[in-house]
């Protein structure tokens, strides 16, 4: 009621900016002052793409074979099978003039063309799809399961114990929730090249304290909101002081580390797609 | 009297004197100053020039005139026609010539489809069809849930600050144009160096 004539009179001295700036100055503390507001954090669900495409499916690659073949039989000849056919017909003849015994005339024919680009093939050998880190089951590396999605979960203090989530942080005054969330990401992981998707969150959660938690911490809760970022090159360089480890997985392999109840969340908003 | 005379006949200088020389009218003593001037003619006044003769031409004289001017538009735009502005061709639509021209001996030999293999073939293409509805339905499904995740997670934001909400519904300059690369058969080598082919200017230059 103070406050209210406080207002009142700087509203009658003309200084209406102060007075607005003041009167917002009360809203928030008024409602700051029963714990009845949420604190507010922000995560980054980090995701490296598929690098490879993945092995196609029993119908797929029948239809790929079928769609192969009708274009075949809807083709014309190309110059190379053209040439093939003309060297075919001259061997022939050939091999009846050799027999009264005709000089040989030696030219580079289609065969010979196809033996020389198999070869020529044959030097190149394309990386493996099946990595090094495949190789030693390297969950820390981000060149793993070159076909799937993965996402980044780390090995985080939430409340008193040892939580795996996705990288996490509180979000402080004066920025916006994505700027929060880069800021959690470069804090946990280090330098390294992530693009944003977008200001919005992609998800959220929310965790209520207990009772005495609560009236420690002046919050009803914990309101976590998610933001995705794709994972673009170098290194994680962990950050032991908020982070003890951390994993690159696949989206089946999340349930093996995450509660129920967040791993549904993250569910909700993280696909293979 | 002579000299009052005198400057009548300057004043009338201008006028056209005609049959005899005043002059030697004056000392006769005849000149009439009452009535009719009789002496006195003033020309008439010419408004325009008397019509000129036509020359006569002869008619065949004028077609021949005629037939040849039409003669020469008539070349002129036959020139003009030839040498007009020529289209660039495209060589997409136009072809090769060469193949258009081999096109009977490019043929390749149809066999014709045995009764089980076109079977096989109608079913694989349904088959495939109801793969792809499925798929369809299903990541269609998965954009669905996307989408109702990020509302109730910005409708959870607006709750807490509106200043906050508005912030994340801003557009992000950054993404428009967005582009990636897709997913590929192999994997990139690292450090690989690619060999270089040989480069062959096959543009076309027309003036």
């Amino acid at each position: 009621m103070a406050a209210r004539n406080v207002v009142r009179s700087l509203t009658k001295t003309s200084h209406l900016w102060a007075a607005r700036n003041f009167c917002q100055k009360c809203i928030r503390f008024c409602s700051t002052s029963a714990n009845q507001r949420w604190q507010l954090m922000s995560a980054v669900c980090l995701e490296r793409y598929p690098v490879i495409i993945k092995d196609l499916s029993d119908i797929e690659s029948k239809y790929q074979g079928l769609l192969n073949t009708m274009e075949f039989e809807n083709s014309l000849l190309s110059d190379h099978e053209l040439q093939r056919r003309k060297d075919d017909l001259a061997s022939e003849k050939k091999s009846g003039e050799e027999e009264e015994g005709g000089t040989e005339q030696r030219t580079l024919t289609a065969l010979d063309l196809e033996d020389m680009w198999e070869a020529e093939a044959h030097k190149f050998t394309p990386a493996s799809c099946f990595t090094e880190a495949d190789e030693k089951n390297d969950m820390t590396s981000s060149r793993r399961k070159l076909q799937e999605k993965l996402i980044l979960i780390v090995k985080q203090k939430v409340g008193e114990k040892d939580q795996w989530v996705l990288p996490q942080g509180e979000w402080q005054e004066g920025e916006t929730m994505r700027e929060s969330a880069e800021r959690v990401l470069k804090h946990n992981c280090g330098d390294i090249t992530a693009k944003f998707m977008g200001n919005a969150p992609c998800g959220f959660i929310k965790f209520g304290f207990n009772s005495k938690l609560a009236e420690q911490k002046q919050r009803r809760g914990n309101k976590l909101f998610f933001y995705k970022a794709t994972y673009g090159k170098g290194n994680i360089d962990m950050n032991k002081n908020s982070a003890s480890e951390y994993l690159w997985v696949t989206k089946s392999e999340l349930s093996n580390y995450l509660s129920p109840v967040y791993l549904k969340c993250v569910n909700d908003f993280f696909f293979n797609l | 009297m002579a000299a009052p005379m005198q400057t009548v006949l300057q004043q009338f200088s201008r006028l056209n004197i005609s049959r005899l020389s005043l002059c030697r009218r004056l000392g006769a003593r005849e000149l009439h100053t009452q009535g009719h001037p009789l002496m006195f003619q003033v020309t008439e006044v010419l408004w325009a020039e008397p019509m000129k003769k036509r020359k006569k031409v002869d008619p065949a004289q004028v077609h021949a005139r005629e037939m040849r001017k039409k003669k020469r538009l008539e070349r002129m735009i036959k020139r003009l026609e030839k040498f007009a502005r020529k289209l660039k061709p495209i060589e997409e639509i136009a072809g090769d010539p060469k193949i258009r021209r081999e096109i009977s001996l490019r043929q390749r030999e149809r066999t014709a489809l045995s009764f089980e293999e076109s079977e096989s073939r109608a079913r694989l293409h349904k088959e495939w069809t109801r793969y792809k509805s499925k798929q369809y339905c299903t990541e269609s499904g998965e954009i669905a849930q996307l989408i109702t995740a990020q509302d109730r997670a910005l409708q959870a934001l607006r709750e807490e600050s509106e200043e906050l909400y508005q912030q994340a519904i801003e557009i992000d300059e950054s993404l428009i144009n967005f582009s990636c690369k897709g997913p590929v058969r192999t994997p990139p080598i690292e450090n690989f160096d690619s060999p270089d082919g040989e480069y062959i200017d096959t543009t076309k230059t027309y003036d």
